[in-house]
């Protein structure tokens, strides 16, 4: 693909424009950006792509860069618009430290078995079914939407776009254990809207 | 019995703290002492499991979330127009 | 080299891995199942082929009670074995629905003792009665699942109540007579669970 671009082959550049589009546009919007930014955005990171072709050294994948151009784009775009900080430098804080579920889901030191469950999960019918459904497919992009704005990136990046976890934090520049942590956060997160709608 | 209290745990990974390690266990994050307790709570409690299954549903159905998108026409032929350019640039 | 080892394993129904899913290959006659390695083997655990030793085997209770020959060194972890490979020798027939209420009721009653002893009821009595429901749930049942599943909860109550009672050496003591329980029947060792295999080691180191 790579040397099909440098030869000039425009049928492979087209080609790679549909396979990554909806990935970059999923991101950026995972990054923060409305709809119409983040249709600029994408533009911007193909056109840095083509304007950085001749020095990509593939020490990473075509995808991997390409992200990583995108990353710069959407945060070049957030810092002119004074909108948020770099990613990077949002402290651990508030997220990390909170427990995937309320803690009165758990037992107290003195209940009849402690720290096992008060309020087991109930078991969703045909839980890989019915996720799969168009109903809740619709609600999994709700619940992700929904994620504060760290987790919504990595989960996108992890889960919905199947990054890899050292991919993810060379891209973020965070350490593999963060991005774990807010991977983490972000699908419980998920799960616990998911939960609430089953459940009712 | 005032005394047991005091050495009246073992180490034991307990629901509480289950919820919390199923990305680890997943990555291999975890240190092998610690997947082995986490093992051994699964074997004693139903609950646990089916949260991991809602958790792995959960991962599994993600990728099938993501919203179609297709670059518009204009943006397809801005697009080409500067591959062009930039071919035509050397 | 280091010489082969056998330890037991519990699997689930069809012999499957309960936490990787790998579904081991099975003895046929007397000839034992294909060596399986860890590591790189798709579905079976990155570190290794694990099974436990029988002091081990009532904290890993599933459905199906299988004796394994490990190769390679052997890794300790806290309660089971890592070897390189191994392979399934036998199916332990004893160890079946049967067996399994029976050690679900022995231990709910172990549970029940437990929690007797004087100060237990404050501390223990909620879980001993819940050992005693899942020793019935699996008393009234057929299948694999819920008993194997009874025999695993009740075993668990009835070390945790001992824990909460009377400490860690209540506890220690506990899980050393369910070890004992499903190695041997009343009957003795020799017409145990276990049959002909004990855990030995067949090295000379």
């Amino acid at each position: 693909m790579l040397s099909a671009l440098r030869d000039g082959d425009e049928s492979a550049f087209a080609e790679l424009v549909r396979r990554y589009h909806g990935s970059l546009k999923r991101v950026a919007r995972s990054f923060g950006a409305g709809e119409s930014v983040a249709e600029e955005i994408v533009q911007e990171t193909w056109l840095g792509m083509l304007r950085g072709l001749d020095r990509f050294e593939q020490r990473s994948s075509l995808k991997t860069w390409l992200f990583g151009i995108l990353k710069n784009q959407a945060r070049g775009r957030a810092a002119r618009e004074r909108r948020s900080v770099p990613f990077s430098a949002l402290g651990e804080g508030e997220e990390a430290d909170r427990p995937s579920l309320e803690p009165g889901r758990f037992q107290g030191a003195d209940g009849t078995w402690p720290n096992h469950w008060a309020t087991p999960p109930r078991p969703w019918e045909d839980p890989h079914r019915r996720l799969a459904s168009l109903e809740l497919r619709e609600h999994l992009r709700r619940a992700l939407a929904a994620l504060p704005e760290r987790q919504r990136v990595v989960v996108t990046l992890r889960d919905v776009e199947g990054l890899d976890a050292a991919e993810v934090s060379e891209l973020l520049e965070v350490s593999e254990g963060n991005q774990r942590v807010l991977l983490h956060r972000g699908r419980a997160a998920v799960r616990n809207a998911l939960e609430e709608l089953i459940d009712g | 019995m005032a005394d047991s209290h005091r050495n009246s745990t073992i180490d034991e990974v307990t629901c509480r703290e289950f919820v919390e390690l199923i990305t680890d266990y997943w990555e291999g994050a975890l240190p092998g002492e610690r997947t082995e307790l986490v093992e051994q709570h699964l074997v004693i409690c139903d609950s646990c499991k089916t949260y991991l299954e809602q958790f792995e549903a959960l991962v599994e159905a993600l990728p099938g979330a993501a919203e179609p998108e297709s670059p518009t026409r204009e943006a397809e032929q801005t697009l080409l127009a500067a591959f062009r350019e930039w071919r035509a640039g050397g | 080299m280091n010489g082969t080892v056998v330890a037991y394993k519990f699997l689930r129904s069809g012999a499957v891995g309960p936490f990787s899913g790998f579904r081991w290959p099975r003895p046929a006659g007397d000839r034992p199942g294909e060596w399986v390695e860890g590591g790189g083997t798709a579905g079976v655990c990155d570190d290794g082929i694990h099974a436990c030793e029988a002091r081990h085997l009532p904290l890993w209770i599933w459905e199906e009670l299988w004796a394994v020959e490990l190769d390679g060194p052997l890794q300790p972890g806290r309660a089971k074995l890592r070897a390189r490979r191994g392979r399934l020798l036998h199916r332990v027939d004893r160890w079946s629905p049967v067996s399994a209420r029976a050690f679900a009721d022995a231990c709910a009653g172990r549970a029940e003792e437990h929690v007797a002893a004087p100060g237990g009821a404050a501390t223990a009595a909620g879980m001993a009665a819940d050992g005693r429901a899942a020793a019935a749930a699996a008393a009234n049942s057929e299948d694999p699942y819920v008993t194997a599943r009874g025999a695993a909860v009740c075993a668990y109550i009835a070390a945790t109540t001992a824990l909460r009672v009377a400490g860690h050496a209540a506890y220690r003591a506990e899980r050393a007579w369910q070890a004992e329980w499903l190695l041997s029947t009343a009957d003795g060792p020799e017409s145990g669970l276990l049959g002909r295999f004990q855990a030995r080691r067949r090295d000379s180191v």
